[in-house]
């Protein structure tokens, strides 16, 4: 209920909220053209390449000592870290980052994957980028699907009046698996705004039948739509106005600079993709005189401080109400670390999104740290990321609920990530459904019992994982009645080791950690 | 549609196929291959490349076993020293890329790189191992696929690369059993079980893993790996009903060589490496009918010859279907045959100093990476996205961005090459439409350059184009007169100097069209 009506309230709002605080010397014409047209939200991915250790980003406190002892060479003291509330903590350099929490522009999903996780980087990307489960193979990707749905005839006849501008934008070298289209890719890949498009086409001679004719035709569109929308991003990047004392001098905050720029010039594209890579942090994830700084303690600060002027420029500029943005990495990394002082290939990760209008807060149970660790276990995932993907499009694009399960999964489970523009941050978050999950007796030899109780007759489905996030069989499917409930859960064919019972009850999630003796 | 090729072989035909096989042909080889027919020119493509000297040091002094310009393939890998293993790495690409330049008559570099594209190794940070993994590749490109497969298994920087180096009895790795079933071997086909991808299943990649434990590349003098008896599992591992539900028995270092020869012995293993090799020389477009008609019989050479890939791939060179007119130009250049296509076909010439050419390479090898296209550097063990990746495939190697990157590169080739060797050339049109057949008549001379840099015709309108780049306004005639003018005395700076501009300006044109994009 709540999603329709903020739905409404952003319509209704965006309007006066924009004018409200806007920088006059930045208002140009383009981008009333946006107002007119209402249809203003953006996205902004940011891909944390490589597999972001979600453990030395967000640390669940509850189970702090335990993880210190699952990773001795590498945690970070206790002492330093910045706490956020009794039972979460961000890393030390993400300072700005956790301003952003204080003030409600920072939400974070905890642990979020997908079943059966695949510890390989290419796969994994794939199946983020392509938003499908770990045993399909989709060659469009999630947002390029989205796209195809809301512009079919994409890309015949773009850009043209009502779309001038490009759909996507990513800044880099390629463009980004997340916007492929059956036909096309909808992202523009941009290196450097001072030289784009300007590509000869030359005479164009008629288009063969044949594969030539499909493979050239494609690099002449190539070039005619580089061409034609260089202008229009040339021309936006012209007017907009960025507060460039903001930023820091990376690589990641001159891209946002860059964003920010052309959303306020007037650009009417709706999704940008930037990438920070560095986070296949193998060895040397830390340096060992000092675990609060190292390579990803860099990156972290890299983040966040991007982030944090990003999200300030906008504000300075009124801008804030029509962005949301958010971090995906392919994995998080293991929850033991190595003996190169790094940490390999995990299962699940946390998810950061920031933008003026969440439900700000941490949605989501803390990763659970046992106090003996499997050497291949990653942190259990709770949240499927096609449910964060899908919540966005309901509540950013206005998507309704079927067509995302469509795009995405049948098993969609709405969360409620955005909220009404300038929440203050809440404690709790609304996912509730399931209360007090435990299994006893934990360690077992073969058989256990799984005990939770839900507040309302609800369906719900339960499953079993192993320490690499592999489904082993279904344990439940079924519809429980309110109250509190026993599960027995017979385990014979199953070796010794750690496993992960996972219950799930609308959107609500528990997992509860296991160990077969 | 596989049967042999018996249409017209003219200079079309010729080009095509070496477009195809070798990076950037000049007219003189398309030339010489039209005067060989069409067998001996496969014939010289498959025979042995002429053996070249090994890589050397060009820029590093620190090696007391090797000086500046002496190679390093045989001396030992000493990690203490300061950048010795960057140097050697350097020097091992800027090799290849010569060869690449340099071998202009046997399929070998391209078949070299398609290997390096199927079987990935990546940042093994000794250039000692690559060197042995490279020689491999170029010995067996067109050897035994099984036998080929058999040396990659144990090979070090593989071990390295997929994990084969901490496969432990007590702690197995099943990352490169996997990648040997679903990229290497038989390919994975759609998932129709529990962990059952039609081919093989979760099963066989831990059955696997087990009996290809014990392999170390961690070895001190030794070139090749080591096989450990106590990480080896010795347990029998049983396979799946993909594989007849077979059992491996312990045979300790020759157990690998089980594994193969059991993956081997399905036959999907040869329709799965036909269909890569039809996408790097051919298309990707792999229809029901491409399957029927192409894959099949060509995967059925490979089986009636155990798996030895010439006679196979020589086939699908010499089929109707690799000359349809409608299958060429169908190709999007990946990086290096871009690059080449201007290097090479327009007859830049490296530095004579060996030194100075080996730097030059070095250099653009910085140019390949922003072209997402360099060596030892593959971006995933599936290879380049252009060979594998659907919907895109060859379409990777264009966007909004790579273009205009592309479109700086060849303006860019004086100005490297002569950063490095003040006194070498880069492009030196006048010469080199000099050994075109009639460079004196402007019409003649472009419909010649475009025959040789497009695969299929350019129309009227396009060639008037480029026309204009060259003499902007004038009447035809005028060309002959400029070039006669400076013919007749050739020692005329000035002249040479306005004539190579004018000419440099129309040659960038031609190669920023879009047509020049396509092979």
């Amino acid at each position: 209920m709540k999603r329709r009506s903020f739905l409404k309230k952003s319509t209704a709002f965006s309007l006066p909220a924009f004018l409200g605080g806007f920088n006059l010397s930045a208002m140009a014409a383009p981008t009333m053209r946006n107002l007119v047209n209402g249809d203003d939200k953006i996205l902004i991915l940011i891909d944390l390449h490589g597999g972001n250790d979600g453990l030395n980003t967000i640390f669940p406190l509850d189970s702090f000592d335990n993880l210190a002892n699952a990773r001795p060479n590498i945690i970070v003291p206790q002492g330093a870290l910045l706490e956020i509330n009794d039972s979460l903590a961000f890393h030390p350099e993400m300072k700005r980052a956790k301003q952003l929490y204080d003030n409600g522009k920072l939400s974070v999903v905890q642990g979020v994957g997908y079943a059966d996780q695949n510890r390989s980087h290419f796969r994994s990307a794939d199946i983020w980028n392509t938003g499908t489960t770990a045993a399909e193979s989709k060659t469009t990707g999630w947002l390029g699907r989205y796209l195809d749905d809301t512009f079919p005839n994409y890309p015949a006849n773009y850009p043209n009046a009502d779309c001038p501008d490009p759909f996507a934008i990513t800044l880099g070298r390629s463009i980004s698996g997340t916007c492929q289209g059956i036909e096309a890719n909808y992202s523009m890949a941009i290196l450097n705004t001072d030289d784009i498009g300007g590509l000869t086409t030359g005479v164009e001679a008629p288009l063969p039948n044949d594969c030539y004719g499909d493979e050239l035709g494609y690099v002449v569109e190539t070039f005619k739509k580089s061409n034609a929308y260089a202008d229009q991003v040339i021309a936006a990047a012209d007017a907009g106005f960025s507060n460039e004392y903001l930023y820091s001098d990376s690589n990641l905050s001159n891209r946002l600079k860059t964003v920010a720029k052309f959303i306020s010039g007037g650009l009417q594209t709706k999704i940008y993709v930037l990438t920070l890579g560095g986070f296949d942090t193998h060895a040397n994830q830390v340096n060992g005189d000092d675990p609060a700084t190292g390579k990803h303690a860099q990156l972290l600060q890299t983040l966040s401080e991007a982030i944090f002027a990003f999200q300030k420029d906008l504000e300075l500029q009124g801008l804030q109400d029509r962005v949301v943005g958010m971090t995906f990495s392919e994995f998080g990394r293991k929850i033991k670390s190595n003996a190169g002082g790094g940490t390999d290939h995990g299962s699940a990760a946390p998810m950061i999104i920031f933008g003026n209008c969440l439900n700000a807060g941490v949605i989501g149970d803390n990763a659970q740290i046992a106090a003996s660790v499997n050497n291949n276990e990653g942190v259990a995932m709770q949240y499927d990321f096609k449910w964060v993907y899908g919540s966005i499009l309901m509540d950013w694009f206005g998507v309704p609920e079927d067509k995302v399960k469509m795009l995405l999964t049948d098993d969609f489970q709405y969360l409620p990530i955005i909220g009404t523009c300038n929440e203050i941050p809440t404690s709790t978050n609304e996912l509730v459904s399931v209360l007090e999950a435990k299994a006893f007796p934990n360690p077992f030899d073969q058989v256990f019992t799984l005990s939770f109780s839900i507040l309302k007759k609800e369906n719900v489905r339960i499953h079993l994982f192993d320490v690499m996030g592999k489904t082993i069989r279904t344990i439940s499917n079924k519809t429980f009645t309110e109250g509190q409930h026993n599960v027995l859960v017979e385990t014979h064919s199953l070796p010794s080791g750690v496993y992960f019972a996972r219950i799930e009850v609308g959107n609500g999630v528990k997992s509860v950690r296991v160990v077969k003796k | 549609m596989f049967s042999i090729y018996t249409g017209a072989w003219t200079f079309d035909e010729a080009a095509h196929l070496l477009r195809r096989t070798i990076f950037g042909p000049t007219k003189a080889r398309i030339q010489q291959a039209v005067d060989d027919g069409l067998d001996a020119t496969i014939a010289t493509l498959f025979s042995s490349p002429f053996p070249v000297d090994p890589p050397i040091y060009f820029d590093f002094e620190d090696d007391p076993l090797a000086a500046n310009g002496e190679t390093w393939v045989d001396i030992p890998f000493d990690e203490d020293i300061d950048d010795l293993a960057s140097a050697r790495a350097k020097s091992l690409s800027a090799w290849w890329y010569k060869q690449m330049n340099q071998n202009d008559q046997t399929i070998t570099e391209k078949l070299t790189l398609f290997w390096h594209n199927h079987f990935v190794v990546s940042d093994s940070d000794n250039a000692n191992l690559d060197w042995r993994y490279l020689n491999k590749l170029r010995n067996f490109a067109l050897g035994n696929f099984r036998e080929l497969t058999k040396e990659m298994t144990i090979d070090r920087s593989m071990l390295f690369y997929l994990n084969g180096n901490s496969n432990f009895k007590d702690e197995p790795n099943e990352n490169y059993a996997r990648e040997l079933l679903e990229l290497f071997t038989i390919g994975k086909g759609p998932l129709v079980g529990v962990g059952d991808y039609t081919n093989f299943t979760e099963q066989d990649i831990a059955a696997m893993a087990r009996a290809l434990t014990g392999w170390s590349a961690e070895t001190e003098d030794d070139p090749n790996a080591i096989f450990v008896e106590e990480e080896h599992d010795p347990t029998p591992k049983i396979l799946s009903h993909r594989f007849d539900n077979a059992t491996i028995q312990n045979d300790g270092e020759e157990e690998y060589k089980t594994v193969i020869d059991i993956i081997f012995g399905k036959e999907e293993v040869a329709r799965h490496i036909c269909r890569r090799l039809y996408i790097w020389f051919i298309h990707y477009h792999l229809t029901d009918t491409i399957e029927s008609e192409i894959i099949a019989p060509m995967a059925q050479i490979l089986l009636d010859n155990d798996y030895e890939i010439q006679p196979a791939l020589e086939a699908l060179l010499k089929s109707e279907h690799f000359f349809d007119p409608a299958e060429r130009g169908c190709m999007i250049k990946n990086t290096f045959d871009f690059f080449y296509s201007s290097f090479n076909t327009l007859h830049v010439a490296p530095p004579v100093d060996i030194i100075e050419e080996y730097r030059m390479w070095d250099d653009w090898d910085r140019e390949f990476k922003n072209l997402d296209m360099s060596v030892f550097n593959v971006p995933s063990v599936a290879g380049w996205k252009a060979y594998h990746q659907a919907p895109v495939f060859y379409r990777d190697w264009v966007n909004s961005a790579s273009a205009v990157i592309r479109k700086r590169l060849m303006p860019k080739f004086n100005y490297v090459i002569q950063n490095i060797s003040p006194d070498t050339k880069g492009y030196d049109w006048i010469n080199f439409i000099s050994l075109l057949d009639n460079p004196l008549e402007v019409n003649e001379m472009i419909d010649e350059i475009c025959q040789l840099i497009y695969p299929r015709p350019m129309i009227v309108e396009q060639k008037a184009f480029f026309k204009d780049a060259l003499i902007p306004g004038l009447p035809d005639f005028e060309w002959n007169v400029e070039y006669a003018d400076y013919l007749s005395d050739p020692t005329d700076e000035v002249k040479r100097e306005a004539l190579e501009n004018k000419l440099h300006d129309m040659f960038m044109v031609m190669m920023q069209v879009p047509e020049f994009q396509m092979s």
